[in-house]
């Protein structure tokens, strides 16, 4: 069965996919929500609505519909085409409008081979969409080029830990000199921001602690020694719920210490509050 | 406020047998923190020694500042929190509250401390019985100042407060952002709408907007109120007053949560009763042990502050309630009644036409004494005072000591201690100043009182008990 393409009028977004398929010759049906297909999209809808993100404005477009399952927005559609399964955790749901696309993580998981996602970032670039992407450290030379090429409008660099945790926290090693070759590319030049969320760590026998303060600082030690300063934009993210593990929530005041630690090596350290950055 | 050319400084009125009789610590301007006895006799100086304000310890000690942060990039931020002894020897400091880099200057740590400070044992930080401050250990409350954006106030970046514990090794344990509580402060409207388009705007480091201008953070310490089972006064919390905004209010150490509040506005009950507090510093609770323990004591300055409706004399909207003189208000916090007040009519001025000469815009504070008294700092005209429960003067002393940068001899706020606070030197010989006969005192050259010829114009009726003057007022019987 031929793709389908639920678009809406002046979409820049959906633009940018018609384009893409355009050009690499991809048939497809173009449903206009607002005109040929406002009656096919009220039925679908119907039929898949648990499956459709519907945000503060409104049901993200475009909808990519093919081989039977839903492909909502420019950055999960593309990535499909562009890639098939290949890039599955690498693209999800972007929260950001105007201009800007997020829900690009370089770190999903180890990729030899990373030019079907740095295709896709020089695709959204290209096309006019202003780039926030995620890195946990993991791919440093694909992060590397990404910066390299300018293609990243903003980085927000989830740094989960010193290198030694990376396998307990993600269930992926990161070898300390990959985490210091990603760290080593920040510069001035980028907008960024450094983010340490205080991970949940399973222990061996089943229980579950926080990242330690100690644990935290030595993060931002690698930081300072990766790239020579302690000026960087540096937050501490609170643990989110712990869904199911019987741990006790940090509390407010837990987290100072946290942030008084970091300091001596990250001197612009604070503690992110809501919806900060 | 009204003051003439020529006037004595230091000690002008004492009399010991009515005084709480000690020392007296004050910021004297840009010289230092200066430690006086009661007759202005200047027992110690800490020469160069910051102090906004200073403290004392028992055993001699003294906490303040080493330095202020550039006035161009930062406001009234000082750089840390120091414990110096006797000797000038510093043994504690605080720094680590944010690394601040100024174009220019040297980049470091700074506390960014201003207004205020409590170190653990004593809630107020002056003199209660039974109550000192540690001076070898215990966390210390810093009031201090934070920029940021919070929408919900303006667009314009903030020089917010914050206050924050720090454990004497130097940990932050404890942190309260006064933005995060905008909602809890209750302003109209009009108020939110002029606060959006200049909040407080001051022109340090491109601008920036004091909003709230926390002068005052102190611990609520023992009390009746908590002790009958109102959980709004429990000890740990935090009373604080926002000169900018003329809040005074009361900070849940728990929570975080506002939990007891007076202002912004004055014109319902039960606030009404208190008459509008205007730009107040030194809002605290009498502390327990002292006369008056459990009532709320304020330096209502006067003067300029609040956001609200636009009129002749505030033609945006800022600092729009104003009034040209000072009163001293202890006030009961659940009936909001005024139990004591020290206001120019108390003091012995015809109100409202001599009012100004007990008037200060800006600083000032109020001390209550273990016999009653209270000492109170007249901030502008850095005059310090001392008045019986009754409104006797029997104490007082003018800072002589004026700012070659700022040509005031203004004093932030002075505290009294007892003469055994300071080991290190005997209690000074006390001798009494009486009340100088102004009518008759002049200055060499000048000539003395009394005519040289005296007539009387045939026809001529006394005067009047009434003032009948232009205005208005509290002698002339208006029923």
């Amino acid at each position: 069965m031929m793709p389908r393409l639920f678009t809406a009028t002046g979409c820049m977004r959906c633009k940018i996919v018609k384009t893409y398929m355009a050009q690499n010759q991809i048939d497809y049906e173009e449903l206009d929500i607002n005109t040929n297909g406002k009656e096919a999209f009220k039925e679908f809808y119907r039929k898949n609505r648990p499956d459709i993100f519907r945000g503060i404005d409104g049901i993200e477009f475009p909808i990519l519909f093919a081989d039977g399952r839903i492909y909502q927005g420019v950055g999960i559609a593309l990535a499909h085409l562009m890639a098939g399964e290949t890039l599955d955790g690498f693209v999800f749901r972007s929260d950001l409008s105007h201009g800007w696309i997020s829900g690009l993580n370089i770190s999903a998981k180890p990729l030899a081979d990373g030019r079907d996602f740095l295709s896709l970032l020089e695709f959204l670039k290209d096309n006019g969409l202003m780039i926030q992407l995620e890195t946990d450290g993991r791919n440093p030379l694909l992060l590397e080029t990404a910066l390299t090429e300018k293609w990243v409008h903003r980085l927000i660099f989830n740094l989960l830990g010193p290198a030694d945790l990376y396998t307990s926290i993600t269930g992926f090693a990161l070898p300390e000199d990959e985490l210091l070759h990603s760290l080593s590319v920040l510069t001035p030049s980028i907008d960024y921001h450094i983010i340490l969320p205080i991970s949940l760590i399973p222990g061996k026998d089943g229980e579950s602690r926080y990242l330690s303060p100690e644990e935290a600082a030595r993060a931002a030690e690698l930081v300072e020694k990766a790239t020579g300063s302690k000026k960087h934009p540096f937050f501490i993210r609170e643990p989110a719920g712990a869904n199911g593990i019987n741990i006790a929530p940090l509390q407010q005041a837990d987290l100072f210490k946290y942030r008084t630690l970091c300091r001596r090596h990250m001197v612009l350290c604070d503690i992110l509050k809501g919806e900060q950055l | 406020m009204t003051y003439p050319t020529v006037y004595p400084t230091g000690t002008t009125v004492y009399l010991p047998e009515k005084c709480f009789n000690g020392y007296t610590l004050f910021q004297a301007r840009e010289l230092g923190a200066l430690l006086i006895d009661m007759n202005g006799g200047e027992v110690k100086l800490w020469k160069g020694f910051h102090g906004f304000p200073n403290k004392l310890l028992k055993g001699g000690h003294i906490l303040g500042h080493t330095g202020e942060r550039s006035t161009r990039f930062g406001m009234q931020d000082y750089r840390d929190m120091v414990q110096a002894d006797w000797n000038g020897e510093v043994v504690w400091k605080f720094n680590e509250y944010e690394y601040i880099e100024d174009p220019g200057e040297e980049a470091q740590w700074m506390a960014r401390v201003h207004h205020d400070y409590q170190r653990q044992g004593n809630p107020v930080g002056y003199y209660v019985p039974g109550m000192d401050a540690w001076a070898d250990r215990g966390n210390t409350l810093i009031l201090g100042h934070k920029n940021l954006y919070c929408k919900k106030i303006s667009d314009k970046n903030l020089l917010d407060d914050v206050i924050y514990e720090v454990s004497f090794e130097g940990d932050i344990v404890w942190e309260w952002v006064c933005s995060d509580h905008f909602d809890a402060f209750g302003f109209r409207e009009e108020a939110k709408n002029v606060l959006s388009r200049d909040p407080n705007m001051r022109p340090c480091g491109g601008g920036m907007g004091d909003w709230m201008h926390i002068n005052s953070m102190s611990l609520l310490g023992p009390n009746k109120w908590y002790d009958a089972g109102d959980l709004r006064f429990h000890p740990d919390n935090i009373i604080v007053d926002g000169r900018e905004t003329n809040l005074i209010f009361i900070i849940s150490k728990k929570t975080g949560e506002i939990v007891w509040k007076v202002g912004p506005y004055y014109d319902y009950t039960p606030e009404k009763e208190l008459g509008w507090i205007i730009g107040q510093h030194h809002a605290h609770m009498i502390p327990r042990g002292l006369p008056g323990e459990g009532h709320i004591l304020v330096y209502d300055n006067g003067g300029w502050a609040g956001y609200g409706a636009c009129h002749p004399c505030s033609l945006n909207g800022t600092k729009n309630v104003l009034r040209d003189y000072s009163r001293v208000l202890e006030f009961d916090p659940i009936s909001l009644t005024i139990v004591w007040q020290h206001t120019p009519q108390e003091a012995g001025l015809v109100h409202p036409m001599d009012s100004n000469r007990f008037y200060s815009p800006f600083i000032s504070s109020a001390q209550r004494l273990p016999n009653g008294n209270t000492l109170i700092t007249e901030g502008s005209g850095g005059r310090i005072i001392e008045v019986t429960a009754d409104h006797e003067l029997v104490w007082e002393y003018i800072s002589p000591y004026w700012g070659k940068n700022l040509k005031m001899n203004m004093v932030y706020r002075a505290y009294r201690y007892p003469y055994d606070y300071v080991p290190q030197v005997e209690p000074p010989r006390q001798i009494a100043i009486a009340p100088t006969d102004v009518t008759h005192f002049r200055i060499p050259g000048a000539s003395p009182r009394g005519a040289k010829s005296e007539v009387s114009v045939q026809g001529s009726i006394p005067y009047q008990v009434s003032s009948a003057l232009c205005v208005i007022s509290d002698k002339d019987d208006i029923k």
